[in-house]
């Protein structure tokens, strides 16, 4: 057993297909990321989503890096069904096991940037999109005020207000904006 | 017999090959990232950081454990993940490193590059293991929450409030590294503080986050170290379910007396700059 269920997905299936599948609206034309969440190195932003048919809260969340923006997330919650986020976006990070036995080893394993859904069993899979996969579409979509419109996209989410922008916090103390090597100045004594 | 022999040959062929694509790598600067077939209860496949330094090859997790990347808590003073963390941590003999206040490395080296595969292969299964065994509900869901909010919290607020060089997070005050504190402030070269984080989902678990608070600060009263502490401070999280005063007054008052600590209302946090 290597998997986990949300059953409050599995068991609302119905319901969890009409929040991914059916239009949802965002008002905010700039989503700015200026406050630190829980964690001090990640700027946070939750923004109202309506959706076009259910009256539930629904929020979407951008998180990036402080010191590498390359490695962000876009989330939508709807707490009345789970408190983890229903679909989500990861530019970077780990990558995903698809638990299934009927999909062989080596294509189980999907790696950042990816998307993640549930399935009817409330198992979470990951996916790359035709743009993912492709190199040149890849690169571009590193950078979040690309990528965000490619989310809008795929989470079915329309903006009134035409393409959304990312606004990043102003680096005043002129940390690099994209250090990727989570290594680079640890003293490994 | 022969034909089964050629169906099994086939079959470990074909298993080695599968786990063999696996493996994947991504350049990051001057580190190389390389993930790993090793992975979590949660579906997550372990990543791991090769970086040269010097002449030693340096394996590390990038952090990733603390930070949560997996998805994971990572909490060091509960128990009984305390008490796993430190049995794969010796058992693959794996260092630690506080980078920042906030970021704790794990990892492994050696100048031999032919050693190099065996320090991943220690390190990955460690991190995997860790990972998985940080999703086990070894307490009440609602207190383990409970107390992964407050600390966040506090741990935020003190990276707001003094700087980072100052600060020291869920560190160890004894050369045994037994006496556990959710942070110490560094006042002078000798002369420090330590804070200590009470909260509780119910008066039931405040109280016993009031009970372990004492008996750690008893310890450090007794430690060699004790000549460094220059005050200690509790936060007492008093938006928590479990602050309910009468409930939880008589053991607060002991904590108080017994230990001469200073207790600081999480509604007055503000005041804590006074306190140090």
């Amino acid at each position: 057993m290597a998997k986990e269920i949300i059953y409050e997905i599995k068991n609302n299936y119905d319901f969890y297909n009409g929040l991914c599948k059916e239009d949802k609206l965002t008002n905010s034309r700039v989503i700015k990321l200026i406050k630190p969440g829980n964690n001090k190195n990640i700027l946070e932003e939750a923004t109202d989503v309506r959706h076009s048919r259910f009256t539930n809260n629904i929020k979407l969340l951008v998180a990036v890096k402080r010191h590498n923006h390359k490695f962000f997330q876009f989330k939508l919650r709807c707490t009345d069904l789970c408190q983890m986020p229903f679909f989500r976006y990861d530019s970077d990070g780990e990558a995903h096991r698809n638990y299934d036995s009927n999909i062989r080893l080596e294509n189980q394993q999907v790696t950042t940037p990816h998307f993640h859904y549930y399935n009817e069993q409330g198992i979470n899979i990951a996916y790359k999109t035709p743009q993912l996969k492709k190199e040149e579409t890849r690169k571009a979509l590193e950078d979040i005020d690309i990528c965000v419109n490619h989310f809008y996209d795929e989470a079915k989410l329309i903006s009134t207000s035409g393409d959304v922008n990312i606004e990043i916090e102003p680096n005043l103390l002129n940390f690099p904006a994209f250090q990727e090597d989570p290594n680079h100045n640890v003293t490994f004594i | 017999m022969m034909l089964q022999g050629n169906i099994y040959r086939n079959i470990y062929a074909d298993i080695q090959q599968s786990f063999g694509k696996l493996w994947a790598c991504k350049e990051r600067g001057n580190s190389l990232e390389i993930v790993t077939p090793f992975a979590t209860t949660s579906q997550k496949f372990i990543s791991v950081f090769l970086t040269l330094r010097v002449n030693e090859y340096v394996v590390t997790d990038g952090g990733w454990i603390c930070e949560g990347i997996y998805e994971n808590d990572f909490d060091r003073e509960e128990d009984c993940f305390s008490k796993i963390l430190s049995h794969y941590q010796n058992s693959f003999d794996v260092q630690e490193t506080i980078a920042s206040a906030d970021r704790i490395f794990y990892y492994k080296k050696t100048s031999n590059i032919q050693a190099v595969p065996s320090i991943l292969f220690d390190l990955a299964t460690f991190v995997a293991s860790v990972v998985s065994a940080a999703g086990i509900d070894f307490v009440d869901k609602f207190e383990k929450e409970n107390k992964i909010r407050f600390s966040k919290q506090a741990n935020t607020f003190l990276l707001n409030t003094f700087s980072k060089d100052r600060i020291k997070l869920s560190t160890t005050l004894d050369s045994r590294k037994q006496i556990r504190v959710n942070a110490i402030i560094t006042k002078s070269p000798s002369q420090i503080s330590l804070i200590n984080y009470i909260t509780g989902s119910n008066p039931y678990f405040f109280n016993n986050s009031i009970s372990k608070t004492n008996f750690i600060l008893e310890l450090a009263a007794k430690a060699e170290e004790r000549i460094f502490i220059d005050s200690t401070i509790c936060l007492i999280d008093d938006f928590s379910d479990g602050y309910i005063p009468n409930k939880i007054s008589t053991f607060l008052n002991h904590l108080e007396d017994n230990t001469k600590t200073k207790l600081l209302k999480w509604s007055q946090k503000e005041r804590i700059s006074h306190l140090i």
